[in-house]
């Protein structure tokens, strides 16, 4: 089991590495391992450690073939790459149409804020998808967003702050019934619920390992085989010209073993369930107990159904939660608000604002659980914010009665 | 991409490759992949690209060990490439 300066709850951010992939990535190191492109034989043996890693997450994909599987640094690369890869000449001209794009209002700030940046660019026009109370896309409303000029949709598949999970399904057979390049963004859900390229129809997909307990600075987009795309990085041909560098080859094999041990524990599981099943247990058991004991928290996104196993959101009404957070980490617990991009920053939430949670926007605390989490570090955890939830209530009703 | 107990021509082949269009050596790091998840003795059957990709290939699963028991032309842009895992029996020459 990996050790803990504190314990983390914050695995949403960036998970814990497996010590299984930190050996296995330096054991690599220790290979030293010549460049990939080099035709020499230690190339080739660097290119088969490449082309292995990238079989092992095509298969957990179900890729038709793993060339559709491109290496890139992570998530937000990625991301960011799909949305130029549409844009053709339109940073110069002032003739052709815009191109449109279609996002979730509750997007990674890696799909949202270079999407918004572009809008005022003049280079796309932009609309965003409206979601219900639970966070999840109205199909209707997406659909009707749809026009002549739509190029691009762009909906992640499960939601990085509470955890709601879309349905690719729905959001592929609208894409592919108005013949619009469909992108999701599994970098939350990848390894934490099933995804099959071949039974859904996405035309691209963000993945990246720090989220599955891998190493940080790798991930891949899957780009369907039939789709064109521009290259994101043009030079050396690498990535079948699309992604020009030397890929990464240790972190890629990093983040194969990471897939590989997703599903097993280091050392004796602490259940007979599943890792999947495990995690929404002890969701579960943290909700039951918050909700249970304070009157004034509210869980953000569904209770169950449709929302990650790992993450869960809580509002705590009159309540800020940073300042919860704060103390949570001064007891030795590790949370979050927002993203972890956003946390820490005054910043209101705007996946609860699409919410339509208006009151509390600023106000969700993020746990986020890895599977060697234990019940009694979580009812530890639940404790703590019953705790410090009563203690800032109670402070902030006799200032406001003075 | 595979398919086991397949003929290929006139030389049986355990499993098969299609590494046309893909340049060197993703080539033949795929080629040593599929290499080592075969038994000793099978042998896999190749598809690649004409030019430098028929002796890059090749040399490469050598340089590992396996053996080129047979290449052949295929049409204009391609070659057949027949190897021996872990270079079991003799080469059958090359056509």
């Amino acid at each position: 089991m990996p050790k803990y300066s504190s314990i983390n709850f914050d695995q949403a951010a960036s998970s814990v590495v497996d010590p299984r992939v930190a050996e296995r990535v330096a054991e690599c190191f220790r290979m030293e391992l010549a460049n990939n492109s080099s035709i020499h034989q230690a190339g080739v043996r660097s290119a088969a450690h490449l082309e292995n890693a990238r079989e092992i997450l095509a298969e957990s994909l179900h890729l038709r073939s793993s060339f559709e599987l491109i290496f890139c640094s992570g998530g937000t690369e990625a991301n960011n790459w799909v949305l130029h890869a549409f844009l053709g000449n339109q940073k110069s001209s002032t003739t052709s149409p815009r191109p449109h794009y279609i996002v979730s209002s509750i997007e990674h700030s890696s799909i949202r804020q270079p999407a918004i940046w572009m809008a005022r660019q003049g280079w796309i026009d932009l609309d965003e998808a409206p979601v219900d109370g639970e966070g999840v896309i109205r199909m209707q409303d997406l659909e009707a967003l749809i026009r002549p000029e739509t190029k691009l949709i762009s909906i992640m598949h499960a939601n990085n702050e509470i955890g709601v999970i879309q349905d690719l399904r729905a959001i592929g057979e609208i894409a592919q019934r108005h013949k619009v390049v469909f992108h999701t963004d599994a970098c939350q859900s990848y390894l934490k619920t099933p995804i099959d390229v071949q039974e859904v129809h996405v035309d691209l997909l963000s993945i990246n390992a720090h989220k599955c307990h891998g190493p940080r600075g790798i991930g891949g987009l899957y780009v369907r085989r039939e789709l064109e795309i521009e290259p994101w990085f043009r030079g050396g041909g690498q990535e079948r010209g699309l992604r020009s560098g030397t890929p990464a080859v240790e972190l890629a094999v990093g983040f194969a073993e990471a897939v590989k041990c997703w599903s097993s524990w280091t050392d004796a599981p602490p259940s007979s369930a599943t890792v999947t099943d495990y995690l929404r247990e002890l969701r579960e058991r943290l909700i039951e107990k918050v909700l249970g004991e304070l009157p004034m928290a509210r869980l953000n996104g569904p209770r169950s159904g449709p929302v990650l196993p790992n993450i869960v959101n809580f509002s705590f009404l009159g309540l800020e939660a940073k300042p919860i957070m704060r103390q949570l980490d001064q007891m030795g617990f590790a949370t979050a608000t927002g993203s972890a991009c956003s946390s820490g920053k005054l910043t209101t939430s705007y996946v609860l604002r699409a919410l339509g949670r208006r009151h509390d926007a600023q106000e969700g605390l993020r746990i986020s659980f890895s599977k060697w989490h234990t019940a009694d570090q979580v009812d530890r955890l639940a404790a703590s914010i019953i705790q410090v939830v009563n203690r800032l209530h109670d402070e902030h009703a006799r200032f406001n009665s003075q | 991409m595979t398919g086991a107990g397949s003929l290929q021509g006139e030389t049986a082949a355990d499993e098969t490759l299609d590494l046309r269009g893909i340049p060197c050596p993703q080539n033949a790091g795929k080629a040593v992949v599929k290499l080592s998840t075969m038994s000793s003795g099978e042998v896999l059957f190749v598809q690649v690209d004409d030019g430098e990709p028929v002796a890059n290939v090749s040399a490469s699963v050598e340089g590992e060990g396996h053996k080129v028991i047979r290449r052949q032309r295929e049409g204009q842009s391609s070659w057949k490439i027949w190897i021996r895992v872990d270079g079991q029996n003799s080469s059958e020459g090359e056509a």
